[in-house]
């Protein structure tokens, strides 16, 4: 798997899930990834308009207490 | 196949007496006090009723609370539409000859949470369990409205749109006493209200409330005995898509819905431009926008631009949501016997909103977030 992936739909959540190391408001999204599959995920980004359906993304293993996580995505740099 | 088409009626219907916040209720309650409403509605006595429908609390129970022994009993309960499918059901059933009078019944303690099952988190080992909770979401605010940007960035589809999806049910509960919310709002009064999650304001969720709703459903033979004019069945329809919110098909459209609307429109024989009224599922802003695209009152893409200039508003080619929907009527967590509801009392000519000359009403909505769908159309003529 290449990890990278475009931003199919996503809502910024102004919820606090109990326990969840996000602070809200944080990105959910639905990430289609270039192998052709779609996953639930998080965008992790400060700047709020880095997130937009389309956008690509890359897959990260580092959570916010930098400990190995849940697949996540950051803003992926495109090369033109 | 022989047509359904207008010959079952709903000959029976009521909700309870209160909607709203009602602490003294179980939900069993709720679902025996609009039983009784409905059978009464219908000019019927309990020992008539033999075939039995329920959703939220289980058939079993609702059956003994009530002392029914049904011959035709259905626990479809897949969501806010299930009462849709439950009717769809009804029909097959009374055409089968099982039964002779179906009673569907709906009561939910949303708000008090008076005898309700907590709301049901996924297991932990359950796909949503671990491939979605995970990352944040919490239940249908953040869960059930994420499509909805693919939606907006496919199409152009704009906040303001979103709005005044809002907005269009508010003008319509302005005009019903019954519903919760009635002072008038604005586009600017939705986006001002707080996130919840964005593009998804406050004013944009469905209300969470306590009642309950019912309907009896017969032959046509037997609907010209009852004290109320027949609601003729002309068809319905039902569909499911996926499990879980990742994965629906195509985010920007709903295939259960597509799928329910095309089989109710096949049963009925006719198509959008016949619709003279319309209630349509309203659990967020934007589930209205999909519905009637699935419907095909608008191309694929101009929902939004189709309620901004007011279309289903008070004065507009086609009214939606007469009640006030799930946005400012009530919406006790499974709505969809709510918009059943104010589709017979549309076509009978008896809802607090009358839209003159109603001959064709559709109740129309999602079930399970977009998981699946149901529809009816319900006219004033078989």
């Amino acid at each position: 798997m290449s990890g990278r992936g475009t931003i199919a739909s996503f809502v910024w959540s102004h919820r606090e899930p109990p326990g969840f190391d996000l602070e809200p408001p944080f990105v959910i999204a639905l990430v289609e990834l270039e192998e052709g599959v779609r996953l639930m995920s998080n965008v992790i980004v400060e700047d709020r308009h880095r997130v937009a359906v389309g956008s690509p993304v890359q897959a990260t293993f580092r959570d916010r207490r930098n400990e190995v996580g849940l697949p996540r995505f950051v803003p992926r740099e495109v090369l033109s | 196949m022989t047509s359904l088409r207008g010959r079952f009626a709903i000959v029976g219907a009521a909700e309870t007496d209160r909607l709203g916040r009602i602490p003294d209720m179980t939900e069993v309650e709720l679902h025996a006090e609009a039983a009784r409403r409905a059978v009464a509605d219908a000019g019927l006595v309990k020992e008539q009723i033999d075939g039995l429908a329920s959703g939220v609390v289980d058939v079993r129970a609702v059956a003994d609370c009530l002392d029914l022994q049904p011959a035709y009993v259905d626990g479809t309960n897949i969501g806010g539409s299930s009462y849709m499918i439950q009717l769809s059901h009804a029909v097959a059933a009374l055409n089968a000859g099982y039964c002779n009078y179906v009673l569907i019944t709906h009561g939910e303690s949303g708000r008090s949470r008076v005898s309700a099952a907590p709301w049901p988190n996924p297991a932990p080992d359950s796909i949503a369990g671990q491939f979605e909770r995970p990352y944040g979401l919490t239940g249908p605010p953040d869960t059930f409205t994420l499509p909805i940007t693919a939606h907006m960035d496919r199409y152009g589809t704009t906040e303001e749109q979103l709005a005044s999806v809002a907005v269009t049910a508010r003008r319509w509960a302005a005009r019903n006493p019954r519903a919760l919310r009635r002072d008038p709002i604005t586009v600017a009064d939705v986006l001002s209200s707080p996130v919840v999650a964005w593009p998804v304001h406050t004013l944009e969720c469905c209300l969470l409330t306590d009642g309950g709703g019912a309907l009896v459903v017969t032959t046509a033979e037997r609907a010209l005995d009852g004290p109320k004019p027949p609601v003729y069945v002309l068809g319905t329809g039902e569909g499911v898509e996926n499990h879980v919110i990742s994965s629906m098909r195509d985010l920007s459209s709903s295939r259960s819905m597509e799928i329910s609307a095309q089989r109710a429109y096949r049963l009925a024989g006719i198509g959008p431009s016949d619709i003279d009224h319309l209630m349509l599922y309203d659990a967020f802003a934007h589930t209205p926008l999909y519905g009637v695209e699935a419907l095909g009152v608008v191309k694929p893409g101009e929902s939004g631009l189709w309620f901004e200039a007011g279309c289903g508003a008070p004065g507009g080619e086609l009214p939606v949501n007469t009640n006030g929907g799930g946005l400012s009527y009530t919406h006790t967590g499974n709505y969809g016997m709510f918009a059943l509801l104010e589709s017979v009392r549309q076509v009978r000519g008896e809802a607090a909103a009358q839209v003159p000359g109603v001959e064709v009403s559709v109740a129309h909505g999602p079930a399970g977030f977009f998981a699946a769908a149901g529809t009816a159309i319900l006219g004033r003529n078989p």
